[in-house]
């Protein structure tokens, strides 16, 4: 590709290796003048060829300003140094300047600090990141909230990790089989069995956070402490407004003792009946707002088929891997 | 007492101890070495990245010691940023990456922290195509591989 360097990305290189014999090469478009150093991890599993040689053979290809300073290897790994000179972009691609920038962003920032960055995104909205790029997909997968939700979601499981995989994948895997039944705030998982009367509004429901700028899903609880913060305004038309008890019933599916709260007006001659406003403000906070109100009456089933599907996927898989057999989806 | 500062590309800045001293490590440089008249060499800052810099710390010099709340969500703190600090992250991607990287090397946790949330701004509420297109960022995916990604990282939608 006549770059002006190199070799790299890690994990391209560590897969390569399993696929195709050495020479491993790969493009690096810019180093960091702050981090003049690279570091190549050789592929751990080495084609049986490329184990005999004494040196398997990866290839630098330089161009440019920059030049090789020095390299050295030890365990396993190549460390190169650059000389100071910034390497200018490659002419064959002739877009702006900022582009070969950018297209390492990734790089150009350390792990922990895309670790600071990460935190502040919710798990589905870290789950989409990974389709990014291989490196998202790294950086996302190695995201130490994964098994911290596993710890809060299933306090009393240990996950039964897929064999030859990271530790931090199994997690992801197993969570994002579970994304139906957990809250993204709280991390708490429903166990499908005591729903309850509220059904599909006991679950974690789709709610927009300014802060997220994204619909992230919440637990009913996690919803009305939200809306407590961000109120959901009361419709024209429930202002002042009297239902029966059998409105009450049918609209906001309250039961009596519930009802028996409200604001109650008439009685004697009079039809009993109940202000409205009330009935809506105490279904807000029994079914978590009006996307908890919206579900009551959608049915749960094909989503929890789903959702149990995935999870048995992830068992089949791991039983699958631990045989020594290998896992085609 | 003024505090001397030479960027990677030796240039000189002056700047007033309290301002140099939003920078952890230079303050500690500062605490080590004791009052000097020498220039303090940033190797890892170049002018540009620096000017800015002491631009943010002059802004701040005042701002009380920042009191990390380890139960605060930083899920929930990501768009609280001032408006002043927005304004001064309005800058290109370059810029911003070394910035947020200056930041860590220099130790001024706010900067850092405003920063990361400015960058996790950029990522919010985007798809991956999104994504890729505002950082310039090439899909390495096979279809294939996407597919099965898409598939086993979905975050279940309830319907």
């Amino acid at each position: 590709m006549g770059n002006l360097l190199t070799v790299l990305h890690d994990l391209d290189l560590a897969t390569k290796a399993l696929v195709s014999p050495p020479p491993y090469s790969v493009d690096v478009v810019k180093f960091h003048r702050h981090n003049p150093y690279l570091t190549l991890q050789l592929p751990r599993i080495l084609p049986s060829s490329a184990a005999s040689t004494s040196s398997p053979s990866l290839q630098l290809h330089v161009s440019g300003t920059a030049r090789i300073n020095y390299s050295k290897r030890h365990h396993g790994k190549i460390v190169i140094q650059l000389t100071s000179a910034m390497p200018t972009p490659p002419s064959s691609n002739s877009t702006s300047p900022g582009t070969q920038v950018a297209t390492h962003i990734t790089k150009t920032l350390p792990l922990e600090i895309w670790q600071q960055i990460l935190s502040h995104l919710y798990p589905s909205q870290l789950a989409r990141l990974c389709l990014v790029n291989k490196r998202f997909f790294d950086l996302v997968t190695n995201q130490p909230l994964w098994s911290a939700m596993h710890h809060t979601a299933f306090p009393k499981e240990t996950l039964d990790l897929l064999p030859g995989m990271p530790t931090s994948r199994s997690y992801m895997l197993f969570i994002c089989a579970n994304s139906f039944l957990i809250c993204e705030q709280c991390f708490v998982h429903r166990n499908p069995k005591d729903l309850g009367r509220a059904q599909l509004a006991s679950l974690p429901l789709k709610v927009y956070l300014p802060w997220a700028s994204d619909n992230v899903k919440l637990c009913p609880q996690c919803r009305v402490e939200h809306y407590e913060h961000y109120p959901e305004p009361v419709p024209e038309y429930v202002r002042g407004s009297r239902r029966s008890r059998c409105d009450i019933r049918r609209l906001y599916n309250l039961d009596d003792s519930e009802i028996r709260t409200l604001t109650r007006f008439g009685g004697g001659w009079e039809e009993i009946t109940f202000a409205e406003e009330d009935a809506l403000a105490l279904a807000r906070q029994v079914y978590g707002g009006d996307v908890g109100l919206a579900a009551l009456p959608r049915s749960l089933a094909k989503s929890l088929v789903k959702s149990n599907n995935r999870v048995y996927v992830y068992i089949l898989r791991r039983q699958i891997l631990s045989s020594g057999s290998v896992w085609t989806d | 007492m003024p505090v001397t500062l030479t960027s990677l590309d030796d240039v000189k800045f002056t700047v007033d101890k309290d301002v140099a001293e939003r920078s952890i490590l230079i303050k500690n440089m500062i605490e080590d070495v004791g009052e000097s008249d020498s220039p303090i060499p940033l190797p890892n800052v170049s002018s540009a990245v620096l000017k800015k810099v002491i631009e943010y710390c002059e802004h701040h010099r005042n701002d009380p010691v920042q009191v990390q709340d380890e139960t605060d969500d930083p899920r929930k703190r990501s768009n609280d940023i001032e408006e002043w600090d927005m304004k001064f992250m309005a800058v290109d991607q370059e810029m911003l990456f070394e910035i947020i990287l200056a930041a860590n090397y220099l130790d001024i946790k706010p900067l850092l922290d405003v920063g990361c949330k400015t960058v996790a701004n950029i990522i919010k509420g985007k798809t991956p195509e999104e994504i890729r297109k505002t950082f310039n960022i090439v899909n390495d995916f096979t279809p294939e591989e996407e597919a099965q990604i898409k598939k086993e990282n979905e975050w279940a939608e309830d319907r």
